[in-house]
């Protein structure tokens, strides 16, 4: 049975740190007023500002533009930052997406990854402490609510839910009712009792395998972000990896297949050209020449046809 | 009626008569306190106090982001502090605005709290408090710490402690517990405190006039046995919020 706990109240006899609760001589004490279950050692708060974490999916409103993104109000103390780069499409102040957290700095600069913009539904803002509670364990929560109001919903960790369905209203309330008595026993109870759902029904809902709602939601009309330009999260790898495609003429990667192992790849110049040409008169095999010739690729041109001239063995099929 | 150019003086008039005071209160005894936290929609956090004809509101903002922005602290939030008495709340009408001792109190308060919130959870933030006096008849900065100090606690600060005010005074050589505005004014010493209550550390401590080390001695005494008093009722008024944003169909803020 939880009991309620004020800043100062000693909760355990060993020390934990987390944002709610500190540390003194090796006591762990709260610092904020919660729920205490002294059996299971679980510290609810009832209020507190969202603190960001990598990996967090919040929703957020777009607030400025900026050179090199855009300002994310996430209603917590600190702004986000969405970068511009490897976007489809621009953003306009106020509109709502939903985004990651893709890193936290030292000083709290918040960076913002896989924005996706959040058309019609409703957005409902509830304390960011007791979004736990509306997700449930392994979201049994969630999808109870989902399968029970048909409605889709994205949970911001932030304290801010998206709904859309046919009846939003009744998933509002049902949410809004969670806020209000996350802290009191029996919550399940008493949601399950609201939404009009039977204990043999919501075993069935709550275990039925859902996609992850950020997921599901992204497969509507939303494609994958493919970096033109493979920064640094994209997974294309830099300029080594034949990642970076932007600096000469050659342009971003039409095929996305995999690569293979590395090899190396001669810089496409007029040397190469020659050398190609120079080596397939000579009634070599074309690729042989341009892998004789890259093996001397520094250099200078003229040199390197003779050498494409006189080993071409030594030079073929060599890879870095 | 005492004339207020006296003020600080040792009144012609007793302050105690036949062992009770001018309100007829013992000693030892406080003027009726209620707290009722969770006032303002608007506010994170809030707080409405009554300590006998004292009527204080403290609203906490935040943790917010720092204007202006030379004022951040990349470590730990900035805690500040607002006191203020209206214009209306003594008996002649006064000046809006801050003043001189608005300021030094504001000041005294926020360096109290900053001993209790734990700033290092929120780096590059504010937490605003902000106090003010309705209706004043001694004793307010107390009143107002005492509020300012549930309002913390309902905007989910982290606090390592719930600060405690209380006021003692030595009037007609006698010490006594909470001074209203008379005993204030026309008393020999008033000494206003804040303690930790569960450690009992000392957080704000001034005093007006003079006092021997035994009379000191004493009156500390007398500040610690009203603590526990005032923080179960700081308590009692967080629970009592909460029970009732559980019960009320609107969203409480």
């Amino acid at each position: 049975m939880a009991n309620l706990v004020t800043p100062g109240d000693l909760l355990l006899d060993r020390p934990v740190r987390n944002p709610y609760t500190f540390v003194k001589e090796e006591k762990t004490y709260a610092a904020v007023v919660g729920m205490f279950d002294p059996e299971q050692g679980r510290f609810m708060p009832i209020k507190g500002s969202y603190l960001p974490m990598v990996g967090d999916d919040v929703i957020g409103v777009v607030e400025e533009e900026k050179v090199i993104g855009y300002g994310i109000n996430l209603f917590s103390p600190y702004k986000g930052l969405l970068s511009s780069k490897g976007l489809r499409f621009p953003f306009e102040p106020n509109d709502i997406i939903i985004t990651q957290v893709s890193e936290v700095s030292e000083v709290k600069d918040i960076w913002l990854s896989r924005p996706m913009k959040l058309v019609e539904g409703e957005i409902i803002n509830i304390a960011p402490t007791k979004v736990s509670r509306v997700i449930g364990k392994h979201s049994s929560m969630l999808n109870v609510l989902k399968a029970a109001t048909k409605c889709d919903i994205l949970v911001g960790k932030n304290g801010l839910i998206w709904i859309k369905g046919p009846s939003q209203q009744k998933a509002v309330e049902a949410i809004e009712k969670i806020d209000r008595e996350a802290h009191l026993p029996g919550l399940t109870d008493r949601i399950m009792e609201f939404l009009g759902v039977k204990p043999e029904d919501m075993a069935a809902m709550a275990q039925q395998p859902q996609r992850s709602s950020y997921e599901s939601a992204r497969d509507e009309g939303q494609r994958e972000e493919r970096g033109g330009f493979g920064g640094r999260d994209r997974g294309f790898g830099g300029r080594d990896r034949g990642g970076f495609r932007g600096h000469d003429d050659r342009g971003p990667r039409r095929d996305y297949s995999d690569r293979g192992p590395r090899k190396y790849e001669a810089p496409r110049d007029s040397n190469r050209e020659a050398a190609g040409t120079v080596g397939s008169s000579e009634g070599q095999p074309a690729e042989q020449a341009q892998s004789a010739s890259s093996g001397s690729a520094f250099v200078s041109g003229r040199i390197a046809q003779s050498a494409g001239q006189t080993q071409p063995e030594q030079g073929s099929g060599r890879s870095y | 009626m005492i004339e207020v150019k006296d003020m600080g003086t040792p009144s012609e008039q007793p302050l105690i008569v036949g062992g009770k005071r001018l309100d007829g209160r013992a000693m030892d005894e406080m003027r009726p306190m209620t707290i009722k936290a969770g006032v303002l929609n608007r506010a994170n956090g809030s707080a409405f106090l009554t300590l006998g004809r004292n009527k204080v509101m403290a609203a906490v903002y935040g943790p917010k982001e720092v204007f202006p922005k030379h004022e951040t602290d990349p470590y730990k939030a900035v805690v500040r502090c607002r006191y203020l008495m209206a214009p209306f709340s003594t008996d002649d009408h006064g000046r809006s605005g801050p003043n001189r001792r608005s300021r030094e109190i504001s000041m005294v308060i926020k360096e109290a709290f900053a001993n209790v919130v734990v700033a290092e959870v929120y780096p590059k933030t504010a937490i605003e408090i902000y106090i003010e006096i309705l209706e004043s008849h001694g004793s307010t900065r107390v009143a107002g710490l005492t509020a300012a100090a549930v309002a913390l606690a309902n905007a989910g600060i982290p606090m390592r402690d719930i600060l405690v005010g209380v006021s003692i005074g030595k009037i007609d050589g006698q010490i006594a517990v909470d001074m209203q505005k008379e005993e204030d004014n026309f008393g020999q010493a008033d000494m206003p405190m804040a303690i930790k209550p569960t450690t009992g550390e000392i957080v704000l401590l001034q005093m007006d006039g003079k006092m021997t080390r035994e009379e000191f001695e004493q009156a500390l005494d007398m500040a610690y046995t009203k603590v526990d008093e005032i923080h179960d009722m700081q308590v009692a008024a967080l629970k009592e919020y909460f029970d009732r944003a559980a019960a009320m169909p609107q969203d409480v803020e």
